[in-house]
């Protein structure tokens, strides 16, 4: 995984001080996902912008057999919608607490955790539980 | 009555996840004359340049033509080792100049290769247009030397914000969108069942399908794991080797050929905002084809409830169950409960309110050659001389994917 490309490292440095980060116009404050240099919409330069904890669940699937050698199964990627970046869908796993199961819609708290993945070194990405607060 | 493409170029603003692409009318300009194809199989050793010859070498004797009749030829690149012009001629012993377009192949190709080939003829680059497509999936995925994931690893945005959560490869995706499609309209797992169901049906009734020999029944499927939900592995496409091809010339030559006349109706395509980022898609339980079928049908001049019989890409049998509603079939949100009732089987013809598809077995039970064998399964069905015939069939739709495109083609067999 190319890090290092300007358009991507900025989520995942962010990721290690715990903070769920967009890309958006400096001028226009679109959010643009995934990264751009330019805003799509008035040609700006683009940022980079926090997100709040607060997201809803677009959608998610549960790997039950090994198909990809990622992760050990089974695991939850996810597609959610953080409530203040509403264009915003972001590709995530789920960690919901015992006895939760996922519906769409389901109200969602970003929480950091290590993924570790079977090929490759651990990392620390945003992820989502149920809310809480 | 179908709107016209004015009509549709009108509204094409109107949709906030995709557009249409403003394809020109090439109505009754191009017939299909020739079809053939090689083995489907399982991992088989054998390399995709020689299915591919072996597929053209076929169509074209279908077509009563010779290697040295073909002046065009079509492919896709990026998938498996297509032909080329040099490879067609040094396999053929032949030295004619040949057209070439990588705009051809199969999947969403599969369609607007017609529409490519109508201006290649309009415009005397080409006579006679040989499309092919060629995959050895099968043999490099036992090989370990390639699978049909891996352009997600090269794709930067897919790398950087995907592949770390294990969002990969393609089922996974139609899985969290099917899951979406069954929170929103109340799809069920039997409902979803009926097209993989039936599709093997039409492949235990079609010689050469990967899944001839191999029945299934509602309890079995129900009672088989979960890969990811709400995914089954016989809710995913098989991996194959295998090639078609197919031979187009301009439709008023078509009577001079052995075959009744099969002539393309409607070309449309779609795509969505985007592209091709699919997590990115604003409308998960649709596909592109809400933006193709349309335009191939104001072509063609017709509506879903004219067509005979039906070929949809099922790469998963929830990708096809969505195309079928933006095909037009029935509300968006309604194809769980129009599937049911042998909806979808060659048993049922239009007469008795059916809408046979996939009379082949499709992806997910006869080859997965990414839709080249939908096409010629729909040639078939329009000579007449489909293994799984359909009563009086006279027009039939292609609907071809790519996940961020779709693309519809008709066909008909009226002169």
């Amino acid at each position: 995984m190319d890090w290092n490309d300007p358009l991507i490292a900025p989520f995942w440095a962010a990721s290690e001080r715990e903070q769920l980060v967009t890309c958006c116009c400096q001028n226009c404050a679109l959010d643009i996902w995934y990264p751009e240099n330019q805003c799509s919409q008035c040609g700006g330069n683009t940022t980079w912008r926090e997100l709040g904890k607060s997201a809803r669940l677009l959608s998610w699937t549960t790997v039950r057999r090994q198909i990809n050698g990622a992760f050990e199964v089974p695991y939850t990627p996810a597609i959610v919608v953080p409530d203040d970046a509403p264009t915003v869908q972001l590709v995530t796993q789920l960690f919901l607490s015992e006895g939760q199961t996922p519906y769409c819609d389901m109200p969602l708290e970003l929480i950091f955790r290590t993924l570790k993945p079977l090929q490759g070194e651990p990392f620390i990405a945003p992820v989502y539980r149920e809310y809480r607060t | 009555m179908a709107q016209t493409i004015s009509q549709l170029k009108q509204r094409s603003g109107s949709f906030d996840w995709g557009h249409s692409v403003e394809l020109d009318d090439v109505r009754g300009e191009v017939a299909i004359v020739g079809i053939g194809e090689t083995e489907y199989s399982g991992p088989s050793d054998r390399n995709a340049k020689d299915m591919a010859l072996a597929a053209v070498a076929a169509a074209i004797a279908d077509a009563g033509l010779k290697p040295q009749d073909i002046d065009g030829l079509m492919i896709s690149p990026g998938i498996s080792d297509q032909l080329t012009p040099e490879d067609f001629r040094q396999h053929f012993q032949v030295t004619q100049d040949i057209w070439f377009s990588q705009e051809g192949g199969a999947m969403i190709w599969g369609a607007t290769c017609a529409h490519t080939a109508a201006h290649a003829i309009r415009a005397r680059k080409a006579r006679n247009i040989v499309n092919v497509f060629a995959v050895d999936w099968a043999t490099a995925r036992a090989r370990g030397t390639g699978t049909p994931g891996d352009w997600h690893a090269s794709e930067p945005m897919k790398a950087g914000f995907e592949l770390p959560y294990g969002w990969f490869p393609q089922p996974l995706y139609f899985a969290t969108f099917m899951h979406r499609h069954m929170h929103e309209f109340g799809t069920t797992d039997e409902q979803l069942a009926q097209l993989p169901l039936t599709f093997r049906r039409h492949a235990n009734t079609h010689d050469g399908a990967v899944m001839n020999a191999r029945t299934m029944s509602l309890e079995e499927y129900l009672a088989r794991p979960m890969l990811a939900d709400p995914f089954r592995v016989e809710d995913c496409c098989l991996i194959s080797d295998g090639a078609g091809a197919f031979v187009m010339c301009a439709a008023e030559r078509a009577k001079d050929f052995p075959h009744p006349q099969v002539v393309v109706e409607g070309v449309g395509r779609g795509c969505i905002d985007g592209a091709p980022y699919i997590s990115q898609q604003k409308k998960l339980t649709a596909t592109p084809q809400t933006f193709a079928a349309p335009w191939a049908y104001a072509m063609a001049d017709c509506s879903a409830q004219d067509l005979d019989v039906i070929a949809v890409y099922d790469c998963f049998s929830g990708t096809a169950l969505m195309q079928i509603e933006d095909m037009g079939f029935c509300e968006k949100g309604e194809g769980g409960a129009f599937v049911e009732g042998n909806r979808l089987h060659a048993s049922r013809p239009r007469s008795q309110g059916g809408i046979p598809c996939n009379t082949h077995g499709g992806l997910l039970s006869h080859a997965y050659v990414l839709g080249i064998a939908h096409v010629i399964e729909l040639v078939r069905q329009l000579r007449g001389t489909a293994q799984n015939q359909v009563d009086d069939v006279q027009l039939a739709a292609y609907a071809g994917f790519t996940a961020d495109e779709g693309a519809t083609m008709i066909l008909s067999n009226r002169c």
